[in-house]
């Protein structure tokens, strides 16, 4: 199948997850305990504001229309209601937030891959040494540190002990250079989980290419160690590894959440966080949304990358 | 080469053992092991470790040891209850889906996929968030966001299974679904399943840790590690001992389980070592 056809596919595919994923966050506020309305503004709020929210929520209607108001103006005006915080359209307010958590979801893959490819090669080269066992020990430990702990300790130790960066992530007041300096210890805190998956993925995956008929070849026919690694047998090796960092992309992103909250970012996760605790239900239905579409567009980006990489793959 | 000489190789598994040994007696043994209450708050707040107060006490004057040792009793009532309703709605799923194949199996495995395009803390927190925060919202959640990843290993290991002439025979000996699939499918696919329920276990402290830490599972005063986190981050410059032990505790926790479930992995099944 050229891959074209395949890109195709694979994002109708992800529209059809899109209307699903959508489906079960309509659903989701049925989970609520009670009428939302009532729910939301509490108590003691006066019946006339209960119904405008009702009617506003849609809950006035029959469930079947509810439905198909809720999909379409998601789906032809990205308008999931107001926030019941200041009556700005929820999407705006994701839309102001999401930079942030990009950045944050950015910088951490790029770190995760970076620590993951040097120290899996590393740990591969160097089999059964200290350093291998180095590496497994992090691998080991990485996979187990909870990010916010993790994040905590990282401003114990390079903010509080070291001074090297401030305690607090960015915020609006701050310059794009300075803020992408408040960015890089929360970044790091984000990375290493998948930093340590990766690491894992790479040392076997390399150790696997390494035994191959083609490497001997290559070091049959006198070339140098450093070529065999880096020309012929990495290149391979690699290609498992974007597997593994698309399928871990949704620790990092929920990673991400719980790192705004410690460095008190002001991005996509603390709104959801915040938009929970003021009950503020359209809220959180869109920035789950918004979370889910970076998941799937990811994992979409990584399957066609993968197809691309290793003409082995037959799709089908 | 014997199963125990193996075990006994394997010397990650048995730190994992031994970590969860010791997180199971703290947790049953809580009540003569811890030395102060852990809810009561006649201490001065924000005393540092010293030999009656061990790991120190938090902003309300308790003892941060006793609410270290009762917060184990949390986690792994968390852990165990949630896997295990997670498994008792995944299994038949998986079970069905990949023995009926046909219809059947793609719509189920569409709707599995769909749970799993949410990120796992995200869809916890959705559902946290729709009913409300508290510890056994925090449960229903977690199992809600666990039964896919069950169910799809599941599913994976009766494709392989059922093609397996023993199955193959069964059914030609005109053995109904339900019972070849319970007598038959399920038993050989134990040891994947079992390895990726101890992996299970692990995931669902750190996220139990998780919605802890932003307030959104037991409420106060119940002790719980991700709750004395989420209280010693605000006291990060006066009472660092705050955050410490509770943070080592949920990492050897999850440690433990991830070791178990490596360690059984080798042992059950040598061709999916991944090491």
């Amino acid at each position: 199948m050229a891959i074209y056809k395949y890109i195709l596919k694979r994002i109708l595919i992800g529209l059809a997850t899109v209307f699903g994923v959508l489906t079960i966050i309509f659903i989701s506020i049925r989970l609520v305990p009670g009428d939302p309305a009532v729910i939301a503004l509490g108590d003691l709020a006066n019946p006339e504001d209960i119904a405008r929210l009702r009617h506003a929520w849609g809950l006035d209607l029959p469930i079947h229309e509810q439905y198909i108001k809720f999909m379409s103006d998601v789906l032809l005006r990205g308008d999931f209601g107001l926030s019941i915080k200041n009556n700005q359209p929820t999407m705006l307010r994701v839309l102001n937030r999401l930079p942030y958590t990009i950045t944050l979801a950015v910088m951490g893959t790029l770190i995760a891959i970076g620590i993951g490819i040097v120290l899996g090669v590393l740990a591969a080269l160097k089999r059964n040494s200290i350093i291998d066992i180095l590496v497994m020990v992090f691998v080991v430990l990485g996979f187990s540190v909870p990010v916010f702990y993790l994040g905590l300790v990282f401003i114990q130790f390079f903010s509080i002990q070291l001074k090297w960066f401030p305690v607090l992530g960015p915020n609006p007041n701050y310059g794009l250079l300075e803020n992408l300096r408040r960015l890089i210890l929360p970044s790091l805190a984000v990375a290493i989980g998948i930093g340590a998956v990766t690491a894992r993925m790479t040392r076997s995956s390399l150790l696997e290419v390494l035994n191959m008929d083609y490497i001997l070849t290559a070091r049959a026919k006198g070339a140098p160690e450093s070529r065999v690694v880096f020309k012929h047998a990495l290149k391979n090796a690699l290609i498992p590894v974007v597997t593994i960092v698309g399928l871990n992309f949704g620790a990092l992103l929920g990673g991400t959440v719980l790192i705004e909250y410690v460095f008190g970012i002001p991005g996509l996760g603390s709104l959801l966080v915040e938009a929970v605790f003021e009950r503020d239900y359209p809220q959180i239905q869109a920035s789950v949304f918004v979370f889910s579409l970076m998941f799937i567009s990811v994992n979409i980006v990584v399957d066609v990358l993968y197809h691309y990489l290793d003409p082995r793959i037959r799709l089908e | 080469m014997g199963i125990l000489d193996l075990v006994m190789e394997s010397k990650l598994f048995l730190i994992g053992v031994v970590l969860l040994s010791i997180i199971t007696v703290m947790a049953v043994f809580a009540d003569f092991i811890a030395p102060y209450d852990p809810i009561a708050q006649d201490f001065s707040p924000k005393l540092p470790p010293s030999p009656e107060h061990p790991l120190g006490t938090d902003e309300l004057g308790r003892d941060v040891f006793s609410r270290l040792i009762y917060g184990s009793r949390i986690t792994l009532y968390v852990a165990f209850v949630s896997v295990s309703i997670a498994c008792l709605i995944g299994i038949p799923i998986g079970l069905v889906a990949g023995y009926y194949g046909g219809a059947v199996d793609k719509i189920l495995n569409f709707a599995i996929d769909l749970m799993l395009s949410f990120p796992a803390i995200i869809l916890t927190i959705l559902i946290t968030g729709m009913l409300g925060p508290s510890l056994t919202n925090a449960m229903i959640a977690i199992s809600i966001a666990f039964a896919p990843r069950i169910a799809r290993i599941v599913r994976g290991q009766v494709l392989s299974v059922k093609e397996e002439d023993y199955v193959v025979a069964v059914k030609a000996m005109g053995a109904s679904g339900a019972y070849t699939m319970a007598r038959h499918v399920l038993p050989n696919s134990v040891a994947p399943l079992l390895v990726q329920v101890t992996l299970s276990l692990g995931t669902a402290v750190l996220v139990e840790s998780a919605l802890a830490f932003l307030g959104l599972s037991a409420q106060p005063p119940t002790p719980s590690w991700g709750d004395m986190l989420n209280r010693g981050r605000r006291y990060i410059y006066t009472a660092p001992w705050m955050i410490t032990a509770p943070g080592i505790m949920i990492t050897l926790a999850v440690l433990a389980f991830n070791l178990i479930g490596d360690g059984l992995r080798d042992l059950l099944d040598p061709r999916l070592r991944r090491l």
